[in-house]
């Protein structure tokens, strides 16, 4: 079996590699989202209020996205093709969207009394004054709990909720973010490092599938070679999993003890401002997606909300896919985004 | 220099022995194509990496000599007597603050390394569960004419991604690794506060603000911010929104007057 390394298969993919890493040198990275957008106030330290607005004039009603604190959420307007967002506006809602910013040195103070009770609060206050009705919730991961949490506390800013990926039950099996955070002292951690550091908390997130996230992810990258769309595609999401905003500390050490584990959503023993957040007081028609191979919320965690919501009109999509295909697969945009769109038009 | 002509024969060998899978794939053609010496030595040799790798590990939490909730090795004997004597002496004299936090970065530094070399173990024995999966799918296929062994790089690649990624997946989802990687994360945190200390008393020394002073300065400005934020009576918010919505309103028009196209009457 005597080859020369030119004859070598492995040749042929580093030299695709070359011309990808060339090719990608061209290409700029915008992580502002693809679809236009206006600032309408600011609703926390350095928070802000994007309007996008409706492509068609259907009266439909305003939807608020309430996004996690852990990412930016330009992957929800991450291209034309690929937007959330745009499928959103497109059915003829004007689209809100809380962007949660980077924290500053004394936001490390801020709990999540602040950021549910107050800023989130205020900015669904703002949005049903601009539009005229009370907005319905789309709320994505942790953002999710959120959603449910001002759901619970302030039902009269919540028209409907769609929760995305949300966690509910952070004690089943399989969870293994949960699990690694049981022997983490939340209080100290807070206390000591202050706002905690995105790059820390994002290896962590790729510590759960290194071989993934780091090995095989980029072995495919010379395969977009002479893919001018699908390469733009790739930096902008590779650009988007590492633009972290640092957490806040003591919102950070709330939800790491209170629910990663105390699992006070659940229980009922999460408490915002003194008042104790049950999901039974939840009664708005509520719409749970999760993701079937979802590695960061397992199915459980999600479906758990079913069992415990207060609405009866409560419904369930399976996706079968990633927490990230959600947003962003192909298939979500044939066959998950319609369904959603179709049910905040009921 | 164009890339094209940068990419020499000596670069991809060096790229190959980079990687595990570079080395194995070499291997693998050495031995024709199926596991033989050649892959043999290749796997011995990237094990013997791992140990080399866990022996440095095992060094450097030898010489840090703690691993007790005390601080203190059990194996070592010349510490546990002697750590009583220097905890006491510590409390003594006019430096006894300064000799404390000494002490306390010196325990709080030998916790670290332990809870690193801990979470090191687990990876790096999960590494080599992989190969051994990885060796023994390669001998079972050489054995098996229906189950065909890897033709090309790529396909080895995804073998060692497979077998690889199952070993690190049920290593995690181990108790013990839940265990360590919380003892290193508090141990992490513990070291960090213990250096925040010192430099603290350092400056608080040279009468410069530290790290105190600017937390308590936060601390005020957000709880003053917050009782602002919700002692606001609800008709000056209103009264507030309405006026912002008019100065925008007038702003707007304001602007319309001022384009181009825009005649007077």
């Amino acid at each position: 079996m005597a080859q020369s390394p030119f004859d070598h298969p492995l040749h042929d993919w580093q030299r695709r590699l070359i011309e990808t890493l060339e090719q990608a040198a061209e290409l700029p990275v915008d992580t502002r989202g693809a679809t236009p957008f206006t600032h309408h106030g600011e609703v926390g330290p350095g928070m802000h209020l994007r309007r996008y607005a409706p492509q068609a004039a259907t009266g439909q009603r305003p939807v608020l996205i309430v996004y996690s604190l852990v990412n930016r959420p330009f992957i929800l307007d991450l291209t034309e093709r690929r937007s959330l967002i745009a499928a959103l506006t497109r059915a003829g809602h004007p689209v809100y969207l809380l962007d949660w910013g980077y924290p500053k040195g004394a936001d490390r103070f801020l709990d999540l009394g602040d950021y549910i009770d107050d800023f989130l609060a205020t900015a669904a206050e703002e949005v049903a004054a601009r539009e005229g009705a009370t907005a319905d919730l789309l709320g994505v991961c942790q953002g999710g709990v959120f959603a449910l949490c001002l759901a619970a506390l302030q039902p009269q800013r919540v028209h409907r909720l769609v929760n995305l990926v949300t966690p509910v039950d952070f004690h089943t099996p399989g969870d293994q973010l949960s699990r690694m955070a049981q022997g983490v002292d939340f209080d100290q951690a807070a206390q000591t490092l202050g706002n905690v550091s995105a790059e820390w908390l994002n290896s962590v997130f790729v510590a759960l599938k290194p071989y993934r996230l780091l090995a095989q992810r980029y072995m495919e990258l010379p395969e977009l070679a002479d893919h001018p769309e699908a390469l733009h595609d790739f930096l902008r999401l590779e650009r988007w999993m590492y633009d972290s905003p640092d957490q806040a500390a003591t919102a950070f050490a709330e939800f790491g003890r209170e629910c990663y584990q105390r699992n006070g959503l659940l229980n009922g023993t999460l408490t915002l401002n003194g008042r104790p957040v049950r999901l039974s007081a939840i009664e708005q028609p509520v719409l749970n997606v999760y993701a079937e191979q979802d590695h960061l919320v397992p199915p459980a965690a999600a479906r758990a909300l079913g069992a415990h919501v207060g609405s009866t009109d409560y419904g369930e999509l399976a996706f079968p896919g990633g927490h990230l295909g959600v947003f962003i697969s192909r298939r979500a945009h044939a066959e998950l985004l319609p369904r959603i769109v179709a049910w905040l038009a009921e | 220099m164009a890339s094209g002509e940068a990419f020499n024969h000596e670069w991809i060998l060096r790229m190959g022995d980079a990687t595990p899978v570079g080395v194995l794939w070499r291997a693998l053609q050495a031995d024709g194509g199926s596991p033989g010496p050649a892959c043999d030595t290749a796997f011995q040799g990237l094990r013997s990496q791992l140990d080399t790798t866990l022996s440095g590990l095992n060094a450097v939490a030898t010489s840090a000599g703690a691993t007790g909730e005390d601080g203190v090795d059990p194996a070592n004997e010349t510490p546990q007597w002697l750590t009583p004597w220097l905890q006491t002496l510590a409390r003594l004299g006019p430096w006894q603050h300064g000799l404390e936090r000494t002490q306390g970065l010196q325990i709080a530094l030998d916790r670290y390394l332990h809870a690193h070399v801990e979470c090191a173990r687990i990876l790096l024995d999960s590494v080599r569960a992989g190969l051994d999966t990885l060796e023994q799918r390669l001998q079972m296929a050489a054995q098996d004419p229906q189950r065909p062994l890897p033709e090309d790089y790529r396909t080895l690649y995804e073998w060692w991604l497979t077998d690889s990624e199952a070993c690190y997946e049920q290593a995690l989802a181990s108790a013990q690794w839940a265990e360590a990687f919380g003892r290193l994360a508090n141990a992490t945190t513990a070291l960090v506060d213990r250096y925040q200390k010192q430099l603290d008393a350092g400056l608080r020394t040279l009468d410069l603000p530290n790290r105190d002073d600017f937390l308590d300065t936060q601390r005020r400005l957000v709880e003053l911010e917050r009782s602002q934020r919700r002692n606001t009576p609800g008709d000056e918010l209103a009264a507030l929104r309405n006026e912002v919505a008019r100065l925008r309103d007038e702003v707007g028009a304001l602007r319309a007057e001022r384009t181009p196209g825009h005649r007077e009457r």
